[in-house]
């Protein structure tokens, strides 16, 4: 038992450095500060194009935090290593936060564009049952104690919402939509390309920092719940 | 216990997955229809709320500012459907752009609207000097008229 | 009319920094209490040994 402890003790993880934090929140504001102030006003939106750069960039983060729970998900089915379990848990977290993201900045650039809030096409439809799996997906971790049962579950729910990715992308190319197809550097002015790139960059290391965050507290939570059951055990 | 709220939870999370991309998407799976198609649908057609999507035919906008009655042709180059609205229209809104309207074509053919929504296309330019011409949602809509 | 554009891109990019910053505010005391229990956890083990 003392070397089970001192393995977890070992094993505890360092708080990443806030220094860290801030650097990316830095590199996010410089880089919406640069794309702001240099983008002309778009010919049918004006200035309303801005949105762009957090809407967009937060669907990319979406796709990707919920491509590395696929990844890890099926790692884990595979490999059975609880570490996997913990980094598909940690990014299913931080892709949920950017789902709901993604869904409230293209409501408030709908309402003045498009001139409603939501519709219900299904490129809209799709992106909020993505949402609504990876909250399942939480609260699936919230209800199962049993680690080995937790990891399981949450590994084949993890894989189920990730398969909807792809649907969720290629909704506007499968379906007629509201929602327009995806912009490409030929139909965008090289400005807002510019723009894009760099808001895309910046959340990229933003969201980096959530998951590896996420998953040290993930760690510890777990070195937590162990220590409690060896000290219950102890106890009898 | 426990094992039977995550199961009853598990099942209703499926099901709800399940409705909603098999039924409920499945009804919005044509989520609009051009003017060709719905004038093809006949007397059947007339009465029914529905989705119509098209282009503004340019020319064809008439803006009561004072009773707020909208009045405007949507097109898919084939068929044509005039449409009546009230309310502000959103700021996109205008001759050649792409839209789609909710409500139901009245008896005199007319397409009584409730909601007007502005469909943009994926390109975003800023405006050369004397740029005017909004010929992109021609195409636009032509491209989602052919399934 | 409703709100000006510009109203608009401002609440999006506000949402941004509340949702984001919120986040980061939620992993801080996260840290904290899975510390936290940690220490308490591991401590009772060794009173009980």
């Amino acid at each position: 038992m003392p070397t089970n402890d001192r393995s977890l003790d070992s094993s505890l993880p360092r708080r990443t450095g806030i220094w860290l934090a801030f650097a990316c929140f830095a590199v996010l504001g410089a880089a919406q500060a640069y794309s702001i102030s240099n983008s002309p006003a778009e010919g049918d939106m004006g200035h309303l194009q801005k949105i762009m750069y957090v809407h967009v960039p937060a669907a990319w983060m979406t796709f990707l935090a919920f491509f590395v729970v696929l990844v890890f998900s099926v790692l884990y089915l595979w490999r059975r290593r609880e570490a996997y379990d913990l980094i598909a848990a940690s990014a299913a977290e931080v892709g949920a936060v950017f789902n709901g993201l993604t869904l409230a900045l293209g409501m408030i650039w709908g309402r003045p564009t498009w001139g409603v809030w939501w519709t219900w096409d299904a490129r809209l439809t799709s992106t909020l049952v993505l949402f609504l799996i990876f909250i399942g997906y939480l609260a699936l971790r919230g209800f199962v104690d049993d680690p080995g049962q937790r990891a399981r579950w949450s590994a084949a729910v993890g894989i189920i919402g990730a398969i909807n990715v792809p649907i969720v992308y290629m909704s506007v190319m499968w379906w007629r939509t509201l929602h327009q197809q995806p912009s490409s550097p030929s139909t965008l002015d090289p400005a807002y390309t510019l723009g894009l790139r760099l808001n895309a960059i910046a959340l990229l290391l933003v969201m980096i920092y959530f998951i590896r965050r996420r998953y040290e507290i993930a760690r510890l939570e777990r070195a937590a719940e162990q220590a409690a059951q060896m000290a219950a055990m102890g106890g009898r | 216990m426990k094992r039977a709220w995550v199961l009853g939870g598990g099942a209703v999370i499926l099901g709800v997955f399940a409705w909603l991309l098999f039924g409920g998407l499945e009804k919005n799976m044509v989520f609009f229809l051009t003017p060709r198609e719905l004038l093809a649908k006949g007397t059947e057609g007339v009465g029914v709320p529905v989705r119509l999507g098209g282009q503004v035919k340019p020319g064809s906008v008439k803006w009561d500012a004072q009773a707020l009655d909208l009045r405007f042709t949507v097109t898919d180059g084939g068929g044509e459907i005039p449409v009546r609205a009230t309310g502000a229209p959103p700021q996109m809104f205008r001759d050649g752009m792409g839209v789609i309207v909710e409500g139901r074509v009245g008896t005199g053919g007319v397409f009584e609207a409730s909601n007007l929504m502005v469909k943009h296309s994926n390109e975003y330019r800023a405006p050369k000097p004397g740029e005017e011409a909004h010929e992109k949602y021609k195409t636009l809509i032509q491209q989602s008229a052919t399934p | 009319m409703i709100a000006s554009n510009e109203t608009f891109v401002i609440a999006a990019y506000a949402l941004t920094w509340l949702v984001l910053l919120g986040y980061v505010w939620r992993l801080v005391s996260k840290d904290g209490r899975a510390r936290g229990d940690y220490a308490r956890v591991s401590g009772r083990g060794e009173d009980l040994r």
